[in-house]
């Protein structure tokens, strides 16, 4: 049945077909991405916490943010990086699918909001863009065709599918 | 909004899970790590360096990890800029000019080595804490078939014959490029390089940025020579099968390009590094090196038997590193392209 659904979300939402390309794309992506920072060690060494410095010493950071990057940032930045790796790897799984889309993409672009504000200086235009196309897949729904939110969509419909 | 906390609380569960069986595998496995600096060319998959480390692997015990920089001189910055040069265990590629910035920019540890079993020539360039572990000499490389004269000196290199027939290599990014104004320098005196630098400067063809940029264009046939080293014709003949390329010997004598390795005071697995060194200095570590880098082993008994017996005989240019250092031959340098 669900798998009937999967196909079937084709059929009837056909005309947004493309954007499921860009979403398992994506996917493939983030997924990656998670499963290297796991094996490059991230969760051993302080690499974030050295992300953080680097953006810092570029000057770009808002005062805001260097509070939260010095009280939380440096002291926790086991947790922040393993948050970020559940994240990343959760969201590569959730686009593959097409399973969750519409909660996961709001949590990546926070994630990525983050990024633009605090830490991802080195690639600020792509995080802007990255923010636009996470919100852009929220707002469509893209889990609902090719993917498995189709079939959550039809039998309990709501916002969140 | 069940769904979508039970599927992330699943990955988070998941990656923990995978974090910690990893963290026990590691401990469980957990090998030195002998952490080795040297040039592109000896860490490639073409170079000496990954025979040595399966050779090396096989009975230490332990992981021998390669890293890159593109140049000798990139490399000592690197190890600088990286977190003040910890964990770098032992450095290689460093050249006879690279020493003095080497001493001092970085602490080493005094290493022993067996000079006397060495060959000739060698003896020049002793140092406290460096130890050569391969040599040859400069030398101009052309094709026989192109049927071009080739020239007999290094004055021979400003006649309009040459206009536009060979590469130089940059040395202000490159140890070899400087080594060859260094030769210049040797040969002639000051003044006299000075001159010959600038009537060079209008015959040559292109500058690279380093030797393997300079002997990608000779293989490819935008020039017809090439500066490189004695020894390189015999990665044509042993790989190519041919005797197409051949070195040129100059009337001024070569002057020997040593590449020496060195232990930093920093090192973390110093014991190792020493094991390695010993390693690569041994009949095995030299074989290696003189097959894959196509360089002189330090011991000439090693060669003997091998294609590397057949080095044409040169004349040494006994040239010794120059009294007002590195900086004067890059100003020597910059100020003939200046006059040009």
């Amino acid at each position: 049945m669900i798998f009937s659904a999967f196909l079937e979300s084709i059929k009837f939402i056909g005309h947004m077909l493309p954007v499921s390309f860009l979403r398992i794309f994506l996917g493939y992506v983030y997924f990656q991405q998670g499963l290297a920072r796991l094996e490059n060690g991230w969760l051993d060494k302080p690499i974030l916490s050295s992300r953080f410095s680097d953006a810092l010493e570029m000057g770009q950071v808002a005062p805001f943010f260097v509070y939260l990057i010095e009280k939380i940032g440096y002291p926790y930045w086991f947790y922040l990086t393993f948050l970020l790796i559940g994240i990343e790897i959760a969201t590569g799984i959730s686009y593959l699918l097409g399973y969750v889309v519409r909660p996961m993409s709001i949590l990546i672009a926070i994630v990525t909001a983050f990024q633009v504000l605090a830490i991802s200086t080195h690639d600020l235009t792509l995080a802007k863009l990255l923010l636009v196309v996470h919100i852009f897949l929220a707002w469509i729904g893209a889990g609902r065709v090719l993917g498995f939110d189709y079939y959550f969509f039809k039998r309990y419909r709501g916002f969140w599918w | 909004m069940k769904h979508f906390f039970v599927f992330v609380g699943l990955v988070f569960l998941g990656v923990a899970f995978y974090w910690g069986f990893k963290s026990y595998d590691n401990r469980e496995n957990a090998r030195p790590v002998l952490v080795v600096y040297a040039s592109s060319s000896f860490v490639s998959q073409w170079g000496p360096g990954p025979w040595l480390k399966t050779e090396f692997e096989k009975n230490c015990d332990c992981v021998v990890e390669f890293h890159e920089a593109l140049d000798t001189y990139l490399l000592i910055q690197k190890i600088r800029s990286d977190l003040g040069g910890r964990g770098v265990d032992l450095v290689l590629s460093l050249d006879t000019l690279d020493l003095e910035i080497a001493e001092k920019q970085l602490t080493w540890k005094e290493l022993q080595g067996d000079w006397r079993s060495w060959d000739e020539g060698l003896e020049g360039g002793k140092s406290r804490f460096f130890l050569p572990y391969n040599y040859s000499a400069l030398a101009f490389v052309y094709r026989t078939s192109d049927g071009i004269s080739k020239p007999t000196s290094i004055q021979d290199l400003t006649l309009p014959q040459f206009k536009d027939q060979f590469v130089l290599i940059d040395p202000r990014s490159s140890s070899l490029g400087l080594q060859f104004v260094n030769w210049v320098y040797q040969a002639y005196g000051e003044d006299m390089a000075r001159t010959l630098l600038q009537q060079i400067h209008q015959n040559v063809k292109l500058l690279a940025a380093n030797w393997s940029s300079a002997y990608g264009m000779f293989r490819e046939k935008q020039v017809a020579m090439a500066l490189s080293y004695i020894t390189s014709p015999f990665y044509h003949r042993i790989e190519e099968k041919s005797n197409d390329i051949q070195a040129i010997l100059f009337r001024e004598g070569h002057p020997l390009f040593i590449e020496y390795l060195g232990i930093p005071e920093v090192c973390e697995n110093c014991e190792l590094a020493q094991q390695f060194i010993t390693f690569l200095l041994g009949d095995v570590g030299q074989k290696i090196i003189m097959e894959k880098n196509y360089m002189l082993p330090i011991r000439k008994k090693v060669r003997e038997g091998t294609v590397f017996a057949d080095v044409p005989p040169f004349h040494l240019l006994k040239s010794k590193y120059p009294e007002k250092g590195r900086e004067f031959l890059l100003s020597l340098w910059v100020q003939s392209r200046k006059a040009q």
